[in-house]
C-alpha cells in the first residue's frame, strides 16, 4: 500500500513540467540602458536600474515566462541637471515612476533569440522584440546563474514622450532611442 | 600707415598661425571613461568614470593633435555602492591613485576610424595604448564649434598593477581583460 502510494506521489511529481526553474532577477547585475543622440552630435546614455524581475526558464535557459520593473525616478546619466531634466521633463517620473516589461512570447536558441514583451514607458504600453542572446551560464554557490543581453530600439514618441526642445535649430535628444538590456537571473 | 601697419600685422598672424587649429576643452557632460569587465566569467559589469579637466587640439578634419584628459576614480560607479567601494577600495585603490589620465602621442587615420596612441596611467602606472576610434558627429552651437569621439582599447588589469585575484566556485570574481570604451565631447573655447 504504501509503495502504491509513493509510485503515485512518484509518477505526478514527474507530470510537473520536469525542466521549468523559477530565477530572480539580480539587482546588482541587470539593468536597463538607453543611448540618445544629443544635439545630432553625440551619445548620451542613461542607466534605469531594476526594481525587481522573476523569469522561468526551460531546459535551453531561454526564459518562458520574464519581467521586470526599473526605475525611473532613480535614472542616472552622470549629470545632475540632465538627469533632472529627463527624469521631470521627459520621463515625467512622480507620475509614471516605473518602466516594465513582460513577455508575451519567445523564439529562437540560446544563442539568438526573439523576445516579445509588452514594454511600459511613461504610462504607455507597447509590443516590442528584442533580440537577446544568454552570455554565460554558471553555478555559484549551488545555484544556477543565467546572464542574458538583448536589444532594441523605440521611438520615444510612440510612448507618448513628445518633449522636443531645440538649440541652433538641432533636437537636444533625439527621438530614436536605442535600448539594451543586461540581466542575470538567479535561480530561487 | 596705420593701414598699413594693420594690413601687415594681419598678414603676420594669418601665416604664423596654423591656418585650422581649434583649442577646445572636453566637456564634462559629455566626456567618460567606461570599463567594460567580466564578473564571475558570466556577466559583464559597467562601471563609469567621469571626467575631472581635459584639452584637445583639433586639426583642419578635427582630428585631435594633441589631447589630454584626467578622469576621477575616486567617483567611479557601477550602479550599486558596495561594488564602488570594492573598486575604489581594493581594485583602483584611490586613496593613493586617485586619478587616470590620457596623453596623447600620435594619431594616424580618419575620422571615420582612426588609431590614437597614448599614454595611459592607471593605478600609478604608465603604459602606451592604441585606441581605435572615430567622429560620431560635429555642430555648431551657440557659435562654438563641438566634437564628440568615441575610442576604445582593451588592457590587462595586472598590467597597471592592479593584481587582485578572488575566486569563488573556482571563478574569478573580476576578469583580468577590461574594455575601456571612452566617449568625448570637445567644446570649442
Amino acid at each position: 500500500m504504501l509503495r502504491a502510494f509513493v509510485a503515485a506521489v512518484a509518477v505526478l511529481l514527474a507530470a510537473a513540467p520536469a525542466s521549468a526553474t523559477d530565477f530572480t532577477l539580480d539587482k546588482a547585475h541587470t539593468q536597463a540602458e538607453f543611448a540618445v543622440t544629443h544635439l545630432g552630435l553625440g551619445r548620451v546614455r542613461g542607466q534605469l536600474p531594476l526594481i525587481s524581475g522573476t523569469l522561468t526558464t526551460g531546459a535551453n535557459g531561454l526564459p518562458t515566462a520574464a519581467q521586470a520593473t526599473f526605475d525611473v525616478t532613480t535614472l542616472e546619466t552622470y549629470d545632475d541637471n540632465r538627469n533632472r531634466s529627463l527624469r521631470e521633463k521627459y520621463f515625467e517620473a512622480t507620475t509614471y515612476p516605473t518602466v516594465t516589461f513582460v513577455e508575451r512570447k519567445i523564439a529562437g536558441t540560446p544563442a539568438n533569440f526573439a523576445l516579445t514583451g509588452d514594454l511600459t514607458i511613461h504610462g504607455i504600453t507597447k509590443s516590442v522584440t528584442l533580440n537577446g542572446k544568454i552570455d554565460g551560464v554558471q553555478t555559484i554557490r549551488g545555484k544556477q546563474n543565467i546572464a542574458y543581453s538583448a536589444t532594441t530600439s523605440i521611438d520615444r514618441r510612440d510612448f507618448g514622450i513628445t518633449f522636443g526642445p531645440m538649440l541652433d535649430n538641432q533636437l537636444i535628444a533625439g527621438y530614436d532611442v536605442a535600448i539594451d538590456l543586461e540581466a542575470t537571473a538567479i535561480e530561487k | 600707415m596705420t593701414r598699413t601697419l594693420l594690413a601687415a600685422t594681419l598678414l603676420a598672424l594669418g601665416l604664423a598661425q596654423p591656418a585650422l587649429a581649434l583649442e577646445g576643452t572636453l566637456d564634462r557632460s559629455h566626456t567618460q571613461a567606461e570599463f567594460v569587465v567580466l564578473h564571475m566569467q558570466l556577466d559583464k559589469v559597467h562601471g563609469q568614470i567621469p571626467l575631472q579637466s581635459g584639452t584637445a587640439t583639433l586639426g583642419p578634419d578635427n582630428l585631435p593633435t594633441a589631447l589630454t584628459a584626467v578622469f576621477d576614480v575616486a567617483a567611479v560607479t557601477s550602479q550599486n555602492d558596495r561594488r564602488d567601494q570594492d573598486l575604489r577600495d581594493n581594485y583602483f585603490e584611490v586613496a593613493q591613485f586617485p586619478t587616470i589620465t590620457f596623453v596623447e602621442r600620435s594619431i594616424k587615420g580618419t575620422p571615420d576610424a582612426f588609431s590614437l596612441t597614448g599614454d595611459l596611467t592607471i593605478h600609478g602606472v604608465t603604459k602606451s595604448v592604441v585606441l581605435a576610434g572615430k567622429i560620431d558627429g560635429v555642430a555648431t552651437i551657440n557659435g562654438k564649434k563641438h566634437v564628440a569621439f568615441t575610442g576604445t582599447t582593451t588592457i590587462d588589469r595586472r598590467d597597471y598593477g592592479m593584481t587582485l585575484v578572488k575566486f569563488i566556485d573556482n571563478q574569478l570574481f573580476v576578469g583580468y581583460p577590461v574594455t575601456i570604451n571612452f566617449e568625448a565631447g570637445v567644446a570649442e573655447r
